[in-house]
């Protein structure tokens, strides 16, 4: 379960929100080298940070996601909405007056009729299961599409012993011709 | 008169790479040009590994400025009711590259369309004719399929005919396919095997046998499936030059209808000229008319750019009531073929049903997050969804239209001044007409399934098979080449793209157009 918000964290400081108005996150100024970065907003991502893991942990169930690939899904879906992580903390408190045990009774709780929080549920799972944030167009070349994994895209995960990711080989010559081993229990 | 070639060929995909082949083999002086560059697949393949966006066939590839896709901004505008939107790509062999080497030969029906069914327009040539040169495409792109079905889908033995099998047997049928044939099959419905360019359970040319990597759109990693590079390299091993970055702008016409030389623009702005005895346009079905009609040539007709045609496309998915697997194997596996042909083609289009064997796991899984299902639930259900997952296309005959067009846009320009294209297309009554007729069959093939309908796609969908662009007949009033494939105004001027084909049928038509590439150039091999 993502912790409780401190009440610490709602007190909104002023390069907070020059960079909301800018348009960016500490992160990402941070990895642009625009500003140097002060200890407060150093605290400040790494609470984002936290705060991002915990809940895509509690969201897709899996404990064991990558640290790494944690930053830079969120580094995504804020490129892709700068308002992400006030939404963030919108579905933190939610979850955290909720006191759920597993995700998959969000639809079915209260939250699951607040289109907004939900939203903002599928946006963080899609990313992981994915592998990307944003829209991704099929005809066109411009979309505000973000690239965070491939191979680690948790939508590959249930199915590795019966079908390849994409691109990567498993198997001999023909070895399709045989159901996976799996068939009876499928 | 000097000439810096004996035969210049404008295009490096799989058509103009096997006519310029042909011709080097024989000896020929051959110089190719191609507007985009040349990368490796490697970089191809990580591209596409590293995109957010794997939907988009065109995106792992070069897209500058100076050789825009297809997917460019505004490259491609639509005035019509249907956006017509291919995925072209520009760069040393084509748009193979993304094609799924499903490599069919026509029917002797679809080239007498009009006599046979009283609509379209017959072939100047017949199958008889096409027949040697299909046997040689096959060898060329390393075609494996099985020669003792009836891939017309009328319950009879082997057809079309053929002279030699195919260069190698198919590999197996895949668990699906077996599947759903058992099934559907008690109900009528006829299955064939994709005839599929790519080697299978051995080598072929360099190329590794298939091993199922399951991304035959947009790449195949490992160079089993045909792409036009192979025939680039071939190419240029047997002494053809290939300049790249070289946009050919302006074919200019000589003494007695000839065309002498070329006008080619780089990728620095500077434009340059080449001479050649004889001249093959092989630039794609909608760049081919575009730089024709840019050079004001080969138009006496007023049919370049007309009559341009494609597959429309209609689509189920549905969740089969067993496992099936969808994903094992290349991604096209089987087709039913059951109105591939038949009396109803005086009526209403002919249809082949793709069954698609991508792994289904993208569409899967935003569909049950779409759901808000999450964690545990999400990955069962991901696992129960993609095995029983069945997604048919399929793809539909339309005929020609002279008010089906492609020209140079009046106004807009590319980073090197050269027009962008105009696009219009009507999805064609007679394809219309077949539109209910698939959509319930599509409904008795997932009552066959005992499955669950996920979505019916009544739109019409691009199926990226451009034809009659600059349509082949036997008048010169109506028709833009004759049955050669040669200009009928100009007779140093051959076109080798699938838009000389005037009865579309059913199937992929690149093999067709390698056939009659290499037809060709056998006929200017002759000549020059």
């Amino acid at each position: 379960m993502p912790e409780h918000p401190k009440p610490s964290d709602k007190k909104p400081s002023p390069r907070r929100e020059f960079l909301k108005i800018a348009g960016l996150s500490a992160g990402s100024a941070v990895a642009a080298g625009t500003a140097p970065l002060l200890a407060e907003d150093k605290n400040e991502n790494d609470r984002l940070q936290d705060q991002f893991f915990q809940i895509s942990i509690f969201l897709t169930g899996h404990h064991d996601l990558d640290r790494a690939l944690s930053s830079r899904a969120l580094a995504a879906l804020i490129a892709v909405d700068a308002h992400f992580p006030a939404k963030l903390q919108n579905l933190q408190q939610a979850l955290a007056s909720e006191k759920l045990t597993d995700s998959s009774l969000l639809r079915t709780s209260p939250i699951g009729k607040d289109d907004a929080l939900m939203a903002t549920a599928k946006t963080i799972v899609s990313a992981w299961y994915l592998g990307y944030a944003g829209e991704a167009a099929s005809h066109a070349m411009e979309d505000n599409a973000h690239f965070i994994t491939y191979s680690g895209a948790l939508m590959y995960r249930p199915t590795m012993d019966a079908t390849v990711i994409p691109s990567y080989a498993r198997g001999a010559p023909s070895y399709w011709v045989n159901p996976p081993a799996s068939i009876q229990q499928d | 008169m000097e000439y810096d070639a004996d035969v210049i060929v404008i295009g490096s995909g799989a058509l103009g790479n096997n006519a310029a082949y042909e011709l080097a083999k024989q000896g020929k002086s051959v110089i190719i040009l191609e507007a985009g560059k040349s990368i490796p697949r490697w970089k191809i393949t990580e591209n596409f590994r590293t995109s957010p966006r794997k939907n988009n066939y065109n995106d792992p590839y070069p897209n500058a400025a100076t050789a825009p896709t297809s997917f460019a901004k505004d490259y491609i505008e639509n005035t019509g009711s249907f956006a017509y939107l291919p995925g072209m790509l520009k760069l040393v062999g084509g748009t193979t590259w993304h094609w799924a080497a499903c490599a069919w030969r026509y029917l002797p029906s679809d080239m007498k369309l009009k006599s046979l069914y009283g609509v379209g327009r017959d072939w100047p040539i017949s199958y008889d004719d096409l027949e040697p040169y299909y046997c040689r495409a096959e060898e060329a792109l390393g075609v494996s399929g099985r020669s003792d079905e009836d891939q017309s889908g009328q319950g009879r033995k082997h057809f079309p005919p053929r002279s030699k099998e195919y260069p190698m047997p198919s590999d197996g049928i895949n668990y699906m396919t077996s599947r759903m044939n058992d099934r559907l099959g008690k109900l009528g419905y006829r299955f064939v095997q994709e005839p599929s360019a790519r080697p299978t359970n051995q080598p072929y040319d360099g190329r590794p046998a298939c091993s199922g990597n399951n991304n035959c759109m947009p790449v195949c990693p490992i160079g089993s499936m045909y792409s036009g590079d192979v025939h680039a390299r071939h190419s240029v091993k047997a002494g053809a030059k290939l300049l790249t970055e070289a946009t050919a702008f302006k074919l200019e016409k000589g003494s007695g209808n000839k065309i002498e030389a070329v006008h080619y623009r780089t990728a620095k702005g500077e434009d340059k000229k080449l001479t050649a005895r004889y001249f093959i346009v092989a630039a794609h079905g909608f760049e081919t008319p575009k730089l024709l009609l840019m050079s004001d040539v080969a138009n006496s007709s007023d049919q370049v750019g007309r009559n341009i045609m494609d597959h429309n496309g209609l689509a189920i998915q549905f969740l089969a009531d067993e496992p099936l697997w969808a994903g094992r194997g290349t991604v096209e596996e089987a087709c039913i073929v059951n109105m591939r042909d038949g009396n109803h083609r005086r009526r209403y289009a002919a249809s082949k049903h793709n069954i698609g064997n991508a792994v289904p796991n993208m569409a899967v899984t935003e569909r049950l997050i779409a759901q808000g299902i999450f964690g545990k639930e999400l990955d069962e259900r991901i696992r129960h969804d993609a095995a029983r997952w069945v997604d048919i296309s399929s793809m539909l005959e339309t005929l020609p239209m002279p008010s089906n067009r492609v020209i140079p846009h009046p106004t807009k320009r590319d980073a090197l001044g050269l027009p962008t294209l105009s696009v219009h297309y009507d999805v064609p009554a007679y394809t219309e007409a077949a539109k209910d007729i698939i959509m319930r069959d599509y409904r008795r093939i997932a009552a066959g399934m005992n499955g669950s309908i996920v979505n019916e796609v009544s739109e019409w969908q691009n199926h990226d098979h451009i034809m009659g662009s600059v349509i082949m007949g036997k008048n010169p009033a109506d028709s833009v080449v004759n049955g050669e494939c040669r200009s009928f105004d100009h007779p140093n001027l051959f076109l080798a793209t699938t838009g000389v084909i005037p009865a579309a049928g059913v199937v992929n038509p690149t093999l067709t157009g390698v056939a009659l590439a290499i037809r060709t150039a056998d006929i200017i091999a002759r000549e020059v």
